[in-house]
């Protein structure tokens, strides 16, 4: 019996390696489908959507090919395994919640918030987080179990040995040909795997799951080029006849320029039950009532602020670029064409204004490639006392601000401001608010009490911006100076509830609602563009801002010329052909070679 | 022991993947279509068959909006939506309480010349 016990236990340790590494595999290959299953949970699809041996292997691929260099830099299997899923259960859990809060999946150019984190990042996201504490213990239960499980784990491997360097190199080589954007990677994860769409990155998630999109759209970004369609430029160029010309002025004669991105500014009376309430916006429908200013398209909704950004300091649709979800993130340009950078080359002093970290949406590098002098961040805003209104600097705090960079500079100044105080999340209390001001606020009936917290506070800062568009006016008059000021709204704001209690006036959703812009070409400017309440894309205002300012470029001119042709075409042939000529024509600006065809013709 | 328990592990993660509730019905006709033919009407149908459990309530929505209401009705029954359903159209079945029964979620297949 003795004999028996004694051989069994032999064996056992004979076999106990192998059969540790075969569960381990196992769990290897369990951890592929728990990844599925919470990537549809994520994201709201049944647990069958789309599964399949390639879909669910693919969405997994990119995890066990970063466990595999884990693998190799550790010896370790388990370790590995735990680390990449805790990643994959935090990017998923990112995703559900930004797909609650914006109807958007996690995207690549999220991961850019990683790479930038800081105090106002953590900030900004940890306000979207319920009960912060449950969650800061829970990620140190998580740490816990990594060391331990780093601790207890024998190394499988020789230190340097053959298998530790042939996995070293192979898992190395696969990181680096994904980082690359090249085969194999770009056969595995093809459109006709993925499956995208143009509409946005929401169906290539629910086709394929959420980390192959990423790997996808990582290999789009990487391959991107800007293909310039010479012909479709040419027959636009051609369609459109001579430009309007321009008009340069003398340097003592150039205006100040002033541009307010002012976040999620929008007109509420959009919203059903709004209009019967008193109107928060008076300043801004005094002006579009006179006739300065419109509504116009923008390509974001509940966020995504830097793609209108973009349209608005380049005149240039972001769709032209559907590989750049975020353009300041996927595009790379040393030299970006840009309204800052032509007024810079005109003598104007150049500067951006913005209430929080200026790493956010890397524009601290795209506003310098942009031609801006200076930046001026949370930090200056924190330097200058600003206070906080809310959650975030004030808008008055900005528009000091904007004044005093006007007021110190010595020659023509463009100035962009863009604004934080109406940034969500606005389902918390009110803090540092007015509260007489913010009970007062007239809400429609029919919103539960989640709906009314989330509206009143949107409502209340909303309200507060059209007060400092009044004060930024009437300030930029007494100057004296000849000036143009134009103010708009980035986006709606995310209120899925509100929305989905009140509708909306013209039975739309919420991202075919459009926002307002009004453009002021004060004393010693003029506008040419027809006056009148106009409707545009983002991507035009800045062409007739530069109208009222005077200096423009062929492109500029272009665009002045295509976008009311656009906006006023009733045949979807003339459609096609202007976007298509529009689209070509942001690439070969892109590529610095606009002038080129517009000159040649 | 190492081993043992994580065996047991396994079995545990692979049997979630697995689970399946026998007496709750739940499917979409057509459950799969072609992407050309979007956005269809589809029929829901749903037999619930767990102790308690007299009504239902099916939520729905299209891929990034919030599900919503669309009946609270008998445990079980079939009815049609309009043609509003898109790729990813999803139909939860709920208990009155909120709990969870089912999901299921409705597919396509490429539309061999649509653009991508």
């Amino acid at each position: 019996m003795r004999h028996w016990h004694a051989r069994a236990l032999q064996v056992a340790a004979r076999y106990r390696r192998p059969a540790l590494a075969t569960v381990i595999a196992a769990l290897w290959l369990a951890q592929a489908v728990l990844l599925w299953r919470l990537d549809r949970h994520a994201h709201g699809l049944a647990a069958d959507a789309y599964a399949g041996t390639w879909t669910i292997a693919a969405n997994a691929l990119p995890g066990w090919v970063a466990a595999l260099c884990l693998v190799a830099l550790t010896r370790r299997l388990l370790f590995p395994l735990l680390l990449v899923g805790v990643v994959q259960v935090a990017v998923c859990i990112a995703s559900l919640k930004k797909y609650e809060i914006l109807g958007s999946p996690f995207a690549l150019q999220d991961v850019y918030f990683l790479t930038t984190i800081n105090r106002a990042s953590l900030e900004l996201f940890g306000s979207y987080v319920d009960r912060p504490g449950w969650w800061l213990a829970g990620a140190a239960g998580v740490l816990a179990v990594l060391v331990a499980a780093f601790r207890f784990e024998r190394p499988w491997m020789r230190r340097f040995g053959t298998a530790q360097v042939a996995l070293l190199l192979g898992s190395g080589l696969a990181v680096g040909l994904l980082y690359a954007g090249t085969q194999p990677w770009t056969t595995l994860y093809d459109a006709k795997r993925v499956r995208p769409s143009s509409t946005g990155p929401t169906l290539a998630v629910v086709r394929s799951g959420l980390f192959s999109s990423l790997v996808y759209r990582h290999l789009q970004v990487r391959n991107m080029r800007f293909e310039v369609n010479a012909a479709a430029l040419q027959r636009t160029l051609d369609h459109l006849g001579p430009p309007p010309a321009g008009r340069p002025l003398a340097a003592g004669d150039l205006p100040d320029v002033v541009v307010v991105l002012s976040e999620s500014f929008i007109d509420p009376r959009i919203l059903a039950g709004m209009p019967a309430t008193p109107d928060l916006v008076p300043a801004a429908r005094a002006l579009l009532e006179a006739g300065h200013g419109g509504t116009m398209a923008v390509p974001a909704y509940g966020g995504g602020t830097v793609r209108t950004e973009f349209e608005i300091l380049t005149g240039m649709p972001a769709d032209a670029f559907p590989s750049a979800v975020f353009p300041y993130v996927d595009i790379e340009r040393a030299v970006f064409p840009s309204v800052p950078r032509l007024l810079k080359r005109k003598g104007y002093a150049t500067v951006a204004v913005h209430g929080n970290s200026g790493a956010f949406w890397n524009r601290i590098e795209t506003y310098a490639s942009m031609g801006f002098d200076r930046f001026l961040t949370s930090r200056d805003f924190a330097r200058r006392g600003v206070r906080r209104e809310g959650m975030w600097y004030s808008d008055s705090g900005m528009t000091d601000i904007v004044l005093e960079e006007l007021d110190a500079s010595q020659g023509p100044t463009f100035v962009l401001a863009v604004s934080m105080q109406n940034h969500g999340p606005y389902t918390t209390a009110p803090e540092d608010v007015d509260l007489d001001a913010w009970e007062a606020t007239t809400l429609p009936a029919g919103l539960d009490e989640d709906a009314a917290l989330e509206l009143r506070n949107f409502l209340y800062h909303l309200h507060r911006a059209d007060a400092q568009l009044a004060r930024l006016h009437q300030a930029l008059q007494a100057r004296g100076r000849p000036y143009v000021l134009a103010f708009f709204g980035d986006h709606l704001p995310a209120l899925p509830a509100p929305y989905a209690q009140l509708g909306f006036i013209d039975g739309g959703t919420p991202e075919s609602q459009y926002v307002p812009w009004v453009l002021v070409a004060g004393k010693g400017t003029t506008l040419r563009a027809p006056a009148g309440p106009y409707h545009m894309h983002a991507w035009e205002l800045p062409a007739r801002i530069l109208d009222a300012t005077g200096p423009s470029d062929s492109y500029f001119r272009f665009i002045q010329a295509l976008g009311p042709r656009l906006v006023q075409a009733t045949e979807q042939d003339e459609r096609n052909m202007l976007w298509g000529g529009l689209v070509a024509g942001a690439n070969a600006r892109m590529e610095y070679r606009f002038a080129e065809h517009a000159d040649g013709r | 022991m190492a081993a043992r328990w994580m065996g047991v592990a396994a079995l545990v993660l692979l049997a979630a993947g697995c689970s399946q509730q026998e007496q709750v019905a739940l499917d979409l006709q057509p459950a799969q279509v072609s992407e050309c033919d979007l956005p269809v009407s589809v029929q829901v149908t749903w037999n619930v068959l767990l102790p308690g459990v007299e009504a239902v309530e099916l939520h729905v929505n299209n891929p990034g909006r919030r599900p919503m209401l669309w009946t609270q009705t008998a445990a079980f029954g079939s009815q049609h939506t309009d043609a509003w359903a898109a790729d990813g159209f999803t139909v939860t079945l709920r208990t009155l309480e909120g709990r969870e029964l089912a999901r299921r979620t409705l597919t396509t297949t490429a539309c061999a010349d649509a653009a991508l």
